[in-house]
């Protein structure tokens, strides 16, 4: 059984944000509608300046905090590593937005908290996902980092790249700047499979508001942190 | 730039989502889609891409009759498998709702009547007769963008007109003139091989062409040093090796100063400068006082720094290059065009001509011609109204590209009477707007744009809409230029789409004029007919064309190092130009300040650049497009942040901008990412076609701030020589 994984080389990213575009275009999303996005960091003082820009989307977590809250089974985890989501059994209760420590769940117009899939229906059909195979600077390699001889699995060997613990991601260390430009490790607390049981909604439509005000106050604390850095970016 | 919070995106997409959900296609989850990939049939039809001047091999994934997606073509040169987001956004352009969709006929004050192609024909096809038979045809001016409209022509030829006029000169002028001038003709970077390259006045990343993305991160990662040489820390400087923020407009001293560096230091090909380039001595001659220190004192680089760059090229020569630029420099300053020269000076001082990792011509190939159908009379050509090329005008302006900037001026004087502009909008993308609205005043304007352009909207009598690039099949076109490629290749758009509106490709809009006007069979044949009879003599059918979107020749410009030939009167690098001095000009290459310099506190340049995400001017009313310049604060002006704390400016802060011209008011990005004397903004914004609702009113455009000037030389705007003021306060 495959293990797809994801190697992204902030180095090597001038911010075009076509993995963006083409992204919206492959899933046919509205335009204010994304599942990948860039977080710029910039040091410096001129004339010496650094910038970093670090591509970041769904991290696809070993034990992603989304599923533990998900109330009805919507959000699953496949063998191959890919997060995905069911939208027959997704009662729209968001807990799966306020859980994720990325930001990475976006909810589309039937309410359905959507985000990157790894192209999983388009790999099957054996092409690359649309953002490694539009970006210009090859920021991204796709694939299976259960075989040692793959592609991916190779360029992390050479490139030195580090797995975001706990995540299906591996980043290349920024030159220059810290490795706290990077997504930080997904850590799934156990209290969170508790506000599952404690919110289980009698029926669709019927949200324990309660709980999921508590997920959100445990998680946008890590966004919060997370979003103030980018005070000097361009 | 302080960017939006995550959370706070997400609580605006999940307010605006359902409103959003009414005016574009579904939105699907997952399952949904992988069902529906499973159910519905995919064709996948080759096309180049339309926005920009790289034309981009396209796959165009078309699914229910509607575009899905579009991916780079592998082989083209120019996108190598890549696409960037303007290419995805200008693809989805197809579902514009600022496109015009049907012929219009002003009526009044921008009041426009629908109309059918026939009346429209019938109605400009008599118009021109009239004004033709009065005031001759040397009066027809056709303005375009550029690019490889083929068509045109061919109606000038019958009319007498020879004023086919392209927008170059807002764009590079100084760098085409001068490197046919000096070497007969362009030279084009090879990044696989370089070990030193230096881009000054070009920004791959940002002017993104996709496969020199590519290519030069991939000889980055293969220890290939880069250097970008910018007033503003740019896309490309992101991933450089080195940035050197330098004075804007000075960026020909430091050429001057790295070339003298080389010479001074015995660092050059002296070879190489035997062989084959003419009037050394010359240049030596009015520079060997222009050294490393006085190239700093200009341009605020240590001259220590000058000599490292010369230096750090010289070492790697002759893989190593200044690259030879674009618009970034090349339409800019009173010093442009010696600019380009001292560019050409510093490669050639560094032997790199025709090597490897250095620059090469653009390798190229001719097609075949479709039978001609017309056999009536041509009428003698006219002068030119723009003067280019027009002794005692402009002689030293290429008419290949001409004078857009003008028209006005044309009109006034009675040297245009009719105008057509295709797929160009000068309005918005030539200086100076409210000049450039005096077109109207021409007898007869007609646009043929694809979308409710500026131009179209102001100026003309008829708006004539094109189908979208992917509606079309066109006549094929070799692929070659700006950067290195040993090979030609051809390629061309094939229909991928079929136009929901009634609008029409060029070919059938031209057949439908001319035969109003009364020319018999100029067009006699059909897009089908073109492109074989092109491909014929290749041996390639359209089908293989259609099924490899894209086809490469065998390779024809490769390294050699005996044998070079220019393609100029001395058959060398001339570093003296002859039709400068025949107009009793210096030829070579010296010292020349910018025409103007900010002085005062609240003054600064006024200087302009691409974003990566958009495309000229053309994609602002893209709502995807759009999305990222509101995320990321896309149309703020921005300000070296000394500057802004002594003006006690702060980020976001709106504040008036000033120039003779124009005031505007405009917000604020605090940033320590610019050189202190200049404020930069991106080239896109500003648009002012109410018709364009998600561009509508989004920011400023330099072009507003700039008078319509002409380079006497090479024709170009001089786009940067513009002093503001800034001050605090605004709407």
């Amino acid at each position: 059984m495959a293990k797809y994984g994801m190697l992204i080389d902030p180095n090597r990213c001038t911010g075009c944000n076509a993995c963006r575009i083409a992204c919206q275009m492959q899933w046919s999303l509205e335009p204010e509608l994304n599942f990948n996005w860039l977080e710029e960091h910039l040091e410096g003082k001129y004339p010496n300046l650094k910038r970093v820009i670090v591509p970041m989307q769904c991290q696809h977590c070993d034990n992603p905090p989304c599923q533990t809250v998900c109330p009805t089974g919507a959000t699953y985890k496949r063998e191959d590593g890919v997060v995905l989501i069911d939208a027959e059994k997704c009662i729209g209760c968001k807990y799966c937005v306020s859980a994720c420590p990325y930001g990475a769940r976006v909810i589309n117009a039937a309410g359905i908290p959507e985000k990157c899939s790894f192209c999983a229906v388009h790999v099957a059909n054996g092409s690359t996902p649309a953002c490694v195979s539009t970006c210009m600077s090859e920021v991204r390699v796709f694939g299976d980092v259960s075989d040692p001889n793959s592609e991916i699995s190779r360029q992390i060997a050479t490139l030195g790249a580090v797995n975001i613990k706990g995540t299906s991601m591996y980043y290349v260390p920024p030159r220059e700047m810290g490795m706290d430009v990077l997504p930080p490790e997904c850590v799934n607390p156990t209290y969170l499979g508790v506000l599952k049981n404690i919110s289980q909604p009698a029926s669709k439509g019927i949200l324990g508001l309660a709980a999921a005000a508590i997920a959100t106050g445990i998680v946008t604390n890590k966004i919060i942190e997370r979003s103030s850095k980018n005070d000097e970016t361009n | 730039m302080k960017t939006i919070s995550r959370r706070s995106f997400l609580k605006i997409t999940a307010a605006t989502g359902a409103a959003i959900a009414a005016s574009a296609g579904s939105v699907k989850d997952f399952k949904a889609f992988a069902e529906e990939i499973e159910d519905t049939e995919v064709t996948k039809i080759p096309s180049l891409c339309n926005g920009c001047s790289s034309y981009c091999g396209v796959w165009a994934y078309v699914k229910n009759g509607r575009l899905w997606k579009i991916e780079g073509n592998e082989t083209h040169m120019k996108s190598r498998g890549k696409i960037c987001a303007r290419g995805h956004g200008v693809a989805y352009n197809i579902y514009d709702p600022g496109r015009v969709s049907q012929p219009m006929k002003r009526v009044s004050d921008n009041n426009f009547q629908p109309i059918t192609w026939e009346q429209a024909f019938q109605e400009i096809g008599g118009k021109m007769k009239d004004i033709v038979e009065e005031h001759g045809g040397d009066k027809v001016v056709w303005a375009t963008h550029g690019g490889k409209e083929s068509y045109a022509q061919k109606f000038l030829d019958v009319l007498g007109s020879d004023n086919y006029i392209t927008h170059y000169a807002t764009c590079f002028t100084a760098k085409t003139n001068i490197w046919d001038k000096m070497c007969g003709g362009m030279f084009n970077p090879d990044f696989d091989q370089a070990k030193y390259i230096v881009c000054a006045g070009r920004n791959y990343a940002g002017g993104v062409m996709p496969a020199a993305m590519k290519r030069i991160s991939r000889a980055k990662a293969e220890g290939t040093k880069l250097i970008v040489v910018d007033p503003r820390f740019c896309e490309l400087a992101t991933v450089a090796d080195e940035w050197i923020p330098i004075r804007p407009g000075t960026d020909l001293a430091l050429f001057l100063g790295i070339a003298h560096t080389l010479v001074s230091e015995n660092l050059y090909n002296y070879n190489f400068i035997e062989k084959y380039t003419y009037a050394f001595d010359e240049f030596w001659k009015y520079n060997r006082d222009f050294d490393a220190e006085k190239a700093a004192e200009i341009t605020g680089i240590p001259a220590d720094k000058i000599r490292e760059l010369a230096r750090g090229l010289a070492q790697n020569a002759p893989q190593a290059f200044l690259d030879p630029g674009y618009h970034g420099l090349y339409a800019h300053y009173q010093n442009s065009n010696e600019t380009a020269m001292a560019n050409i000076v510093v490669n050639a001082l560094l032997g790199n001509f025709w090597q490897d990792g250095g620059l090469f011509p653009a390798a190229s190939t001719t097609f075949g011609q479709v039978e001609e159908t017309y056999y009536g009379s041509k009428a003698a050509k006219g002068s030119r109204a723009d003067g280019a090329g027009v002794s005692r005008e402009y002689p030293l302006v290429e008419p290949s590209r001409g004078i857009p900037q003008r028209i006005p001026d044309m009109i006034e004087k009675g040297r245009a009477k009719i105008v057509f502009f295709y797929s160009y909008n000068p309005l918005r993308s030539a200086p100076e707007p409210e000049y450039q609205k005096k077109i109207k005043n021409a007898d007869l304007v007609v646009s043929i744009p694809y979308d409710w352009n500026e131009t179209s909207l102001y100026t003309a009598d008829y708006i004539l809409p094109e189908t979208h690039y992917l509606e079309r099949t066109e006549h094929p076109k070799v692929i070659n230029g700006n950067i290195y490629w040993p090979s030609a290749q051809i390629a061309t758009r094939f229909k991928a789409l079929t136009a929901a509106t009634s609008t029409l490709p060029l070919l059938e809009i031209l057949q439908g004029i001319t035969t109003a006007y009364g020319i018999e069979n100029l067009y006699g044949f059909t897009v089908e007919e073109e492109l074989e009879a092109a491909l014929a003599p290749h041996g390639i059918s359209p089908d293989t064309l259609k099924e490899k979107g894209c086809l490469e020749l065998l390779p024809s410009v490769t390294a050699k190092e005996e044998g070079l030939s220019f393609n100029t009167f001395t058959k060398k690098i001339e570093f003296s130009i002859g039709a400068w001095k025949m107009e009793g000009l210096l030829g070579v290459p010296t010292w020349v300040p910018p025409l103007v310099e900010p002085r005062e506190a609240n003054e600064f340049r006024l200087i302009h650049g691409k974003q990566p995400w958009h495309s000229h001017i053309m994609t602002t009313n893209n709502p995807y497009l759009m999305a990222i310049t509101k995320e990321k604060n896309g149309t703020f002006m921005w300000m070296n942040a000394d500057r802004a704390k002594e003006l006690n400016i702060s980020e976001g802060e709106t504040v008036t901008v000033k120039s003779e011209l124009a005031t505007k008011q405009v917000q604020v990005h605090v940033t320590e990412g610019l050189h202190p004397e200049c404020v930069w903004l991106p080239s896109t914004y500003g648009t002012f076609s109410e018709k364009l609702v998600n561009g509508y009113n989004q920011g400023v455009n330099y072009n507003d701030f700039i008078p319509a000037r002409v380079d006497e030389k090479t024709g170009h705007v001089m786009g940067q020589e513009c002093i503001v003021t800034v001050s605090k306060g605004g709407k």
